[in-house]
């Protein structure tokens, strides 16, 4: 048998780098990464490009070294999409079966899909992507309805839209290196099929991707994705609280966030104190650890509310059994599952990185970039049910009878 | 989170944004991959264009003039000619046939002039030759049958004798044994045609005479072997084939009824009359009535090994008129033997 090989890239160009990994497709089954790129990002904020030149130069150099490493050219990506722009709404419909025998056949399947998916959208809007939800027949969750028996068949889909420019930026950038976008998938999503197992997302399961400009999120249940969504709020936000509160540079408060920033307030006294740089040159300085745990908990304490008030009636604590699982570069913060846990009611924990992703990856910023080539090969664009199954000439030759 | 969303047309999808970007939108690394695409579009193109045209000239020497093609393979001369026949011929008649030159190789041999020169035997009915590398020539065969034969003579009175098959091709039999050719009846009252480059066209009515035989053959073998002619100059105009055994000089079979049914009501006939000479019996009319012509006492004894037709057994149709004859065996047999029409019985029914 002849092994088909092929080589996809997975690009993510977040708020403080961009990263891009090759895998190495064969027979469209095992995936082996081959190459890795890495950039700080520029011209970015929130997750949106605001400079094309810059954020095209910190992309195509990613991409470069991605395929000096891997030693081949790709000439397709899977493309990660989050920002602030991002938004998304419920979208149920429901038939009634047209059989006379009450038997659902691929008709009332498109039927239901077509009506849940045909919402419009805002002047400047598009999907960029439909999470269906699981169907319903007379109230019971069915993974496939078809040549079931029942009476009314429900679907509902999670429409995830943004702005159709800014979108439209994102794939020029990678456009502008002469390679295609095969695929846009929601960061938080491909995040979601990184750091949780099925089980997980069948008991339901809240995935915190939290990265430097964006915090994604995407709640799992039933198997499948309910709601998902970004909030423009980010790590970066916590050095420029810390920035301003401590009248600090940017490098300097971040360098203060990654040695000392907290999500829960772990010091007691006032007195203990941390010196800014520890070199005792003109300049450097003592602050207050309790400040700096105060500033950093209070905005990330604050970040997970706005996600929890996002979610809505959406998020039920007792449907969400796997708890909540953080992952992004802000989730190395110390303290944010046992954050995350009281804010949600939930048991919490940073996310790791499966077994088979080498140690060079296992760091919880990569695993969304991981989670494009895991998602992107994994799932298959809805399309509908009639075309995905045409009639065989048996049928057809019957079809009249 | 919810907004408001009307039920009209599905909404456009990231997919609707048109991915084609302008080259000087591109980064200089974007270029360069644009420019290497195209000129490995352009190459790719190049060599499938190649392909095309070298497989079309192929096509092209092939059909027109193949031994042209012979130089630059590479082929070893001609050692073997392997013959594969559902009948009687064998490679030395093949290779003869073939006239092959010495020394000749595979991709030299015009396979369309081998497969003519072999089908110019009409007892070839289908030719196969293929080529198999590196020294052997695979000739596939199929032969035809004789089911009777026919002696002709020609302007020089030199006479010949042919071979005739179901499908009515008249050809000389080449490898056929001699018991199998003399139990082969003679046929009669044909007409022959030369056609251009030799050979005779093709005998009408003989699918008929041969079922006619075959079933005789099948059925009554012994009455059979004392069948020595069988004459067609009757079936045009009456639809009648008369066959004229050691025994009988006259049995006419018609085309009313199937021949399994008039050979059985012969053999009934013969056996109601062993002990009579008969001259003739007629089964075209029907088996509910069968002339039967008892032969007068005197001329009991006829001995018509096998009488011959004043016509000849066959004739060329341009030609002249030949005297019909007979093998040497039977030659000293009386040609025809006229029987006066004085039946003691006119008809009997069975």
């Amino acid at each position: 048998m002849i092994s088909r090989t092929k080589y996809i890239g997975a690009v993510e160009i977040g708020t403080a780098k961009v990263s891009v990994l090759i895998g190495e497709v064969t027979n469209s089954r095992s995936l082996s990464i081959v190459g890795m790129g890495e950039c700080a990002s520029r011209g970015v904020i929130k997750g949106s490009v605001f400079d094309y030149k810059a954020a095209s130069d910190s992309a195509h150099s990613a991409l470069i070294e991605a395929e000096r490493r891997a030693g081949v050219r790709v000439d397709e990506v899977y493309l990660a999409q989050t920002g602030g722009h991002l938004d998304g709404f419920s979208s149920d419909a429901s038939v009634q079966v047209s059989a006379a025998n009450n038997m659902v056949s691929d008709f009332d399947i498109d039927t239901v899909c077509n009506m849940a998916r045909s919402k419009q959208l805002p002047e400047g809007r598009m999907v960029v992507q439909r999470l269906r939800r699981p169907f319903r027949l007379d109230g019971r969750l069915v993974p496939d309805p078809d040549s079931l028996v029942g009476r009314e068949l429900q679907v509902g889909y999670f429409v995830v839209h943004g702005q159709e420019n800014r979108i439209a930026d994102n794939i020029h950038v990678i456009r502008g290196f002469n390679v295609r976008v095969s695929e846009l998938i929601l960061s938080s999503l491909a995040s979601g099929a990184m750091v949780t197992a099925p089980d997980e997302r069948q008991h339901g399961v809240l995935v915190l991707d939290i990265g430097a400009g964006t915090t994604d999120y995407v709640l799992y249940r039933d198997g499948m994705p309910q709601v998902a969504g970004v909030v423009p709020v980010g790590g970066s936000h916590l050095t420029n609280d810390l920035a301003l509160g401590l009248r600090l540079t940017e490098g300097q408060a971040d360098k203060l966030k990654l040695r000392c920033g907290r999500a829960t307030i772990l010091t007691k006294s006032r007195e203990e104190k941390v010196w800014l740089n520890g070199d005792f040159a003109i300049g450097d300085r003592q602050f207050p650890k309790l400040t700096i745990e105060q500033i950093t908990s209070a905005r990330v304490w604050e970040l997970l509310e706005v996600v929890k008030k996002k979610l809505g009636p959406a998020f039920e604590p007792d449907r969400t059994g796997a708890g909540v699982v953080l992952t992004g570069g802000t989730a190395k913060l110390p303290g944010i599952a046992e954050a995350a846990g009281k804010v949600f009611g939930l048991a919490a924990h940073v996310s790791e990185a499966p077994a088979w992703v080498s140690e060079n990856l296992r760091d919880p910023s990569f695993s969304t970039v991981l989670g494009l080539l895991h998602y992107g090969l994994s799932s298959r664009p809805e399309v509908p049910t009639a075309a995905r199954r045409s009639p065989g000439l048996f049928k057809k030759l019957f079809a009249s009878a | 989170m919810n907004k408001t969303a009307s039920t009209l047309a599905a909404a456009r999808s990231w997919r609707d944004i048109p991915q084609e970007v302008a080259p000087r939108s591109m980064s200089r690394e974007g270029r360069t991959r644009l420019v290497l695409s195209f000129v490995k579009v352009g190459l790719v193109s190049v060599v499938l264009a190649t392909v095309g045209w070298a497989a079309w000239e192929l096509m092209q020497t092939w059909q027109t003039n193949p031994t042209k093609l012979a130089a630059p393979v590479k082929s070893e001369p001609l050692r073997t000619v392997k013959l594969t026949t559902n009948g009687v011929l064998d490679e030395a008649w093949v290779v003869h046939r073939l006239a092959l030159p010495r020394g000749v190789t595979l991709m030299e041999l015009d396979l369309g002039l081998l497969q003519d020169a072999l089908l110019a035997d009409r007892q070839v009915r289908t030719a196969t030759l293929t080529r198999k590398f590196p020294d052997t020539l695979l000739v596939v065969l199929q032969e035809r049958s004789p089911v009777c034969r026919l002696r002709v003579q020609d302007r020089e009175a030199a006479s010949r004798d042919y071979l005739i098959s179901r499908d009515g091709m008249v050809f000389v039999g080449a490898n056929f044994d001699a018991d199998l050719i003399g139990g082969l009846p003679w046929l009669d009252g044909v007409k022959l045609s030369p056609i251009r480059g030799g050979g005779f066209s093709p005998v009408s009515g003989m699918e008929t005479l041969a079922d006619l035989l075959e079933t005789a053959q099948v059925n009554v073998p012994g009455l059979y072997r004392s069948w020595r002619i069988a004459s067609m100059a009757r079936f045009a105009s009456y639809g009648e084939i008369v066959v004229r055994s050691e025994t009988v000089p006259e049995i006419v079979f018609g085309l009313r009824d199937d021949f399994f049914t008039q050979i059985a009501l012969l053999d009934a006939v013969l056996a109601e009359t062993q002990s009579k000479p008969v001259s003739s019996i007629n089964l075209a009319l029907g088996k509910k009535q069968v002339p039967v012509v008892f032969a007068p006492a005197e001329s009991a004894s006829p001995g018509v090994a096998a009488p011959v037709p004043a016509g000849g057994l066959g004739h060329l149709r341009d030609g002249p008129r030949t005297q019909p004859t007979l093998p040497a065996s039977q030659a000293s047999h009386p040609l025809f033997t006229f029987q006066p029409s004085q039946p003691r019985e006119s008809s009997r029914d069975l």
